[in-house]
């Protein structure tokens, strides 16, 4: 885009550094490491302006305040505040100019994590973000023509927003539980969020025409309709001239068609040249495809954090090569109290589930990635492994305990602990559950009836 | 004098008859806000 010419800003809405929280000190380094490539690349591509999410304060605020040292974009959040003096810890808001406009932008963190970010700041207190929100607007509605929120607050909350304040001009939505994106109107405040992960772009174009202050853009869906359905008319209106020219002959029926369809076609002409002089936006999600290059510079520093990363993990003696050992060695191997016991205690009562298991792709899923240096490893491990997030820490494919590696059974059917004592496996392979590792990003071509019947172990016994 | 006079009333009456075609005056701009939310965020894992 900014090869083209086009003049963009480019914004993030927070929750951007840390996912969850750090209980190891080589999690926190690796964190550490993950969170100053963050910076290095955000200054490459050009942001301007990031919220602060809650998962941001993970490792405190001084922390946080630090490790941007080095950004070149503005962190800011309206509401997170001392409690001493009600001063706020990051900038509030920040105004930009681009096309001759002032576009002011503030953010808002979610107060619901004020007891998570206490225990590493007692002395901060976050602000009701719809008071927050009025008092903020109110100042930037003197000084600027458009008003953009970054918000941290879920959906449901950026809805209420706003509903409650007619004053923002676009909520840029990020946190809470939902993981599906949005794109709605709400007060005639556009709405905006994307699927988390990174896997999107979102991009609000506007076409300026009228700068008379209070400068209003429209949503272009009203416009662009109304320009189909004048293609449509006018397609018609040819078709039925051609018809009649073919045959020689001008029937009734056609010629009132005609006539219909023009007297259409000049009032959505007229229309349309009304809308002519109005201001318009239109919001596009674009998939952050494997065809878009990588940037060599940020590459560069991807390869650097993953090389120091690695370094970082020492394996444990059930990660050692299970080569040359027998079955019952490798059992031997896995740790009685561990929570995942892995497809090969399965195998002992479900032989032929697990022989089938070994012919799908799920089976080879960590040699995939491991044939695939592109990507960040921690980053496939969450989907190319099994019990990720729940056996301890590791983060590249070589630290996976060897009965974990690849997508095994309890990926789908749930921890095998303490099975059959406690009865049957429970868990059901619904589409939430595949959905969840096949995002539409990751997995744009995904059919669960037929990823279904692929991988599926079908039923022996 | 009034030959001048003449001309530019002839002149003004040219003008007013003939429609030129009336720019809205109006440019137009393009710009974009483009935006990345939960960059971090998690995929919450099975089991």
């Amino acid at each position: 885009m900014k090869k083209e010419g086009r003049k963009i800003l480019l914004f993030d809405t927070g929750n951007l550094f840390f996912r969850k929280p750090l209980q190891t000190e080589t999690k926190r380094k690796d964190a550490l490491m993950r969170a100053e490539l963050l910076v290095q690349s955000y200054n490459e591509m050009g942001y301007e302006v990031v919220n602060v999410g809650e998962k941001d304060l993970m490792m405190g605020s001084k922390f946080l305040i630090d490790l941007t040292q080095k950004a070149k974009f503005q962190l800011i959040t309206a509401n997170l505040v001392e409690k001493k003096n009600l001063a706020p810890l990051f900038k509030p808001y920040v105004i930009k100019e681009i096309s001759g406009l002032k576009v002011g932008i503030f953010g808002l963190l979610d107060d619901f994590f004020i007891q998570a970010i206490q225990e590493k700041d007692p002395n901060l207190m976050i602000l009701d973000p719809l008071s927050t929100s009025k008092s903020v607007t109110k100042t930037l509605r003197e000084q600027c023509d458009l008003i953009v929120l970054l918000s941290q607050l879920g959906e449901s909350r950026d809805r209420r927003l706003a509903r409650e304040n007619s004053q923002i001009d676009l909520i840029l939505g990020g946190g809470g539980d939902a993981l599906k994106a949005v794109m709605d109107r709400v007060n005639d405040i556009p709405l905006y969020r994307l699927e988390p992960r990174g896997g999107y772009l979102g991009r609000v174009d506007y076409t300026l025409v009228d700068r008379k202050r209070p400068v209003k853009f429209f949503i272009s869906g009203e416009r662009d309709e109304m320009e189909k359905k004048l293609d449509r008319l006018i397609t018609r209106s040819m078709q039925i001239k051609s018809e009649m020219a073919r045959s020689g002959q001008r029937e009734e029926t056609k010629m009132k068609e005609l006539k219909f369809l023009e007297s259409k076609q000049k009032e959505l002409e007229k229309a349309l040249l009304a809308l002519e002089q109005k201001n318009f936006y239109r919001h596009t999600a674009i998939p952050v495809q494997l065809s878009i290059e990588d940037d060599p510079k940020i590459m560069k520093g991807v390869e650097h954090y993953r090389a120091e990363s690695a370094k970082l993990y020492t394996p444990k003696a059930s990660t050692l090569p299970e080569k040359g050992l027998s079955e019952k060695e490798m059992l031997a191997r896995i740790p009685k109290d561990s929570l995942f016991v892995g497809a090969i205690t399965c195998k002992k009562c479900h032989e032929t589930n697990y022989r089938n298991w070994l012919k799908t792709k799920h089976a080879k899923a960590a040699q995939t990635i491991m044939a695939s240096p592109k990507y960040a490893q921690e980053e496939c491990l969450m989907c190319h492994s099994t019990g990720y997030g729940k056996m301890g820490d590791y983060v590249t494919v070589d630290d996976v305990p060897f009965y974990l590696k690849g997508v095994q059974c309890e990926t789908c059917h749930g921890p095998g602990k303490g099975h059959p004592g406690k009865g049957k496996m429970e868990r059901k392979v619904t589409l939430g559950v595949c959905r969840n590792c096949h995002t539409k990003d990751q997995s744009p071509a995904f059919n669960y009836v037929a990823y279904l019947e692929k991988i599926g172990c079908k039923i022996s016994k | 004098m009034i030959r001048v006079s003449l001309f530019l009333v002839a002149v003004f009456i040219l003008l007013l008859q003939t429609p030129f075609p009336v720019s809205s005056g109006a440019t137009k701009t393009e710009f974009s806000i483009v935006y990345t939310n939960d960059v971090m965020g998690e995929v919450e894992p099975c089991g």
